[in-house]
């Protein structure tokens, strides 16, 4: 019985390794994902470029010019007295943020009076228009203090009184203090590409063999309909550990990533998400006709599993009934097990609820697919 | 010649009417996902859980915590006995970060000295950590105990054009539109040869007097057609449910929409006369296009913040100049003189890729 097994396993291999289109997909791939999600995927904003429209023209407003100049949030690529010539560069998407200095600007600081700002932004891009907004409100506090530094001496910056009580804070910033970008997507990418190699694979293959009629030549063989499930699980799951290995070398040699948790509580982990993620493809090919079919559902399970998982987007920012669909995406948990193994050290105590999820969805998975399969096949 | 195209073209079309379901998905999925996501996609990071410590317990701790409460940043989840219960609710995820008040805070500012706090956050997420930061350092700055003047303040009165309510969803779901259709027209084309290849009716295509251009136009335009309608039924969709504002041209829309949908589709071509079979075709064509319209198109991720490299890899996404259009045309009303150049990329684009398709079948019709 085994020996059927494993030359069933062996005969997926070679049919994986036939073809060298896929070999690429199934290695190089994980090392050009880690690569792209490394680096480009960051809702950072910064460098938003930016028009001064300087009425003023001063020493003051040029100071205040400076002072944004510093800052990496910014680029001030053009500065101009003209207030009309900023509508035809935001329409054209060349500027997305102007700040407006009044004329009076400098007449005022003098006067002690607190002068108004004008900032318009686009926008179209509502995250970058409200975080500029909030950097600019920021820079504009700063300025008044930067006044109050360079000029000791004059009381207009200061107002009268007894100096106020302030806090003094320290912040500490736990597990990434440098706030690395990479950190925080490297490990989750293993989640993604689990999903997307195992997931798929399995769909379409089982779909490919059923159309091509080699599934029959199967049915009519000795082996059960369990051990054909198995037979064409376990090159798969195998597969997905080569592709964990390859983002976790990556991340720990070419990222530096600290890996401070347990490997083995992250492949435990792995192993629970496998289960779910093979029996997605399996239950795919159950319901699906042709290849074509299959890979339309594959894409629609994908997409929500990734979009849902909390990898581009926190959760928490979901409307509720989006937040309590998310409880249904495996990949939600294994995402937070991944991210709390690698940058928390988090253990099986604080991350139990979600290898319990992890578990129980593996196992209702294959198991009703497996059904399924077997219905279909006898 | 015409008539060649033609013949191609009608032959395809019969293919895709054999197979209603995949017809059904391809209309209802996108529809589904539309309702989905628009919502979903949210980056503004608001009421961000945090713990607190409290050691002394007065009404000037209390007013810090209230400060932190009332913002829109943060949102007070529980109070924590001690720093290892707060590690814990760190590490399972259930606060992002936490607040230490010290036993003589109110002490200290009886006797008008500065008194200190310990804030902690968890930076594993580094966006929302530095947004965290900033929110943290300007409630702690602004909080103020004892009497004084104010100082010459600096205000910034902000303006916001296009879309004055900044709502997320009229920039995500345009978007959304761009980078499912891009998806799907590869997912569409990506089988046509391949699957010739497989079942072996390669020959029959050899024999035919269609030469390898004729078949290449032929294949691609039922497809053209389908995916428009399929672009068409999202828009819709995200006037009525999502009401993203439309303030620009219906026809100019449709008509660059084309370049994008022949620029999409022509990926998927190419995906089928590299591949062998189909499965190879699709998970090909898909893995090309998936991930680099979700993250390198601008769809949500400024490019702008990218590294260089990615930057110029970007030029080669027809989701990024689409993007450009859909969301210049809706939000800001701006005419053809302002997207020529996206309209070239695309078109330059499509013809690119379709003749190196053209090539590599032209070679493949021959043995």
């Amino acid at each position: 019985m085994n020996r059927r097994l494993l030359s069933l396993i062996k005969k997926e291999f070679i049919q994986i390794f036939r073809t060298k289109p896929m070999l690429a997909f199934l290695f190089v791939m994980p090392v050009v994902q880690t690569l792209l999600m490394g680096y480009a995927v960051t809702t950072e904003v910064t460098k938003v470029p930016t028009i001064i429209c300087d009425q003023d023209q001063s020493p003051a407003s040029r100071s205040l010019i400076q002072m944004i100049d510093q800052t990496e949030y910014f680029n001030l690529f053009d500065i101009t007295p003209e207030y009309l010539s900023i509508r035809p560069k935001m329409d054209r998407g060349e500027a997305t943020a102007a700040l407006v200095i009044p004329p009076n600007f400098s007449q005022e600081i003098r006067k002690g009076q607190s002068p108004v700002l004008q900032v318009i932004m686009d926008g179209s891009n509502s995250n970058t228009a409200m975080v500029a907004i909030g950097y600019l409100q920021g820079i504009a506090g700063r300025y008044g203090q930067k006044l109050r530094l360079e000029f000791p001496n004059d009381m207009r910056y200061y107002g009268a009184g007894p100096p106020p009580t302030t806090i003094e804070s320290a912040i500490r910033v736990w597990y990434n203090p440098n706030f690395v970008n990479a950190y925080f997507m490297v490990p989750a990418i293993i989640g993604i590409i689990l999903a997307f190699s195992t997931m798929i694979l399995t769909a379409v293959s089982v779909v490919r063999e059923r159309e091509v009629g080699t599934l029959e030549q199967l049915m009519v063989s000795p082996l059960k309909s369990y051990q054909i499930i198995i037979g064409k699980l376990v090159p798969f799951a195998l597969l997905g550990f080569v592709e964990i290995v390859i983002v976790l070398v990556m991340g720990k040699i070419y990222f530096q990533i600290p890996i401070r948790g347990s490997f083995w509580l992250l492949f435990f982990a792995s192993f629970l998400m496998l289960l779910t993620t093979l029996g997605l493809g399996l239950f795919v090919s159950t319901v699906t006709k042709s290849q074509q079919q299959s890979m339309f559902l594959a894409w629609f399970i994908l997409i929500f599993t990734i979009l849902m998982s909390g990898f581009f987007f926190p959760i928490e920012n979901m409307p509720l009934w989006l937040q309590r669909l998310s409880l249904l995406d495996p990949l939600r948990y294994y995402i937070a097990c991944l991210r709390g193994i690698f940058l928390k050290g988090a253990g099986m105590e604080a991350l139990l609820p979600q290898i319990l999820a992890l578990a129980g969805y593996g196992i209702l998975v294959i198991g009703f697919s497996s059904l399924r399969f077997q219905k279909r096949t006898s | 010649m015409i008539s060649g195209i033609w013949t191609i073209a009608k032959k395809e079309g019969l293919h895709i009417r054999r197979d209603p379901r995949s017809i059904a998905m391809m209309f209802l999925l996108p529809l589904l996902m539309m309702m989905l996501y628009g919502y979903a996609i949210n980056m503004d990071v608001k009421n961000v859980k945090i713990g607190v410590i409290d050691h002394d317990w007065s009404p000037e701790s209390r007013e810090v915590v209230s400060r932190f409460d009332g913002s829109e940043f943060f949102s007070v989840h529980r109070y924590y006995p001690s720093r290892d219960e707060v590690r814990k609710a760190i590490e399972s995820g259930a606060i992002k970060g936490a607040l230490i008040i010290p036993a003589d805070f109110s002490v200290r500012i009886g006797r008008g000295k500065n008194p200190p706090i310990q804030a902690i956050i968890d930076g594993s997420d580094s966006n929302t950590g530095k947004i965290m930061q900033a929110g943290m350092q300007q409630i702690l700055g602004s909080v103020v105990f004892g009497a004084g003047n104010l100082p010459v303040l600096f205000t910034v009165e902000p303006r916001v054009w296009y879309n004055p309510d900044m709502e997320g969803v009229n920039f995500i779901v345009p978007g959304l539109v761009a980078v499912f259709l891009m998806m799907i027209a590869t997912i569409l084309t990506s089988i046509t040869i391949a699957r010739e290849k497989e079942t072996g009716t390669m020959t029959q295509l050899r024999l035919s007097p269609a030469g390898p251009a004729q078949i290449i136009i032929g294949k691609v335009l039922p497809y053209t057609f389908l995916a428009f309608m399929v672009g068409s039924l999202m828009l819709v969709f995200a006037l009525l449910y999502y009401r993203v504002p439309f303030y620009g041209s219906p026809w100019l829309l449709a008509g660059l929409s084309i370049a994008f949908l022949l620029a999409s589709l022509s990926i998927g071509l190419l995906a089928s006369t590299v591949a062998n079979s189909q499965q190879v075709a699709m998970a090909g064509g898909l893995l090309g296009t998936m991930l680099p319209s979700i993250i390198l198109s601008g769809f949500i991720f400024p490019i702008r913040s990218m590294p260089q490299v990615l930057q110029w890899v970007s030029t080669v996404i027809p989701a990024k100049y689409f993007l450009e259009i859909i969301r210049g045309i809706m939000l800001k009303d701006i005419g053809i003189q302002y997207l020529l150049g996206q309209l070239f990329a695309l078109l330059l684009f499509t013809l690119i890729v379709l003749a190196i398709s053209t090539i590599r079948f032209r070679r493949q019709m021959r043995i």
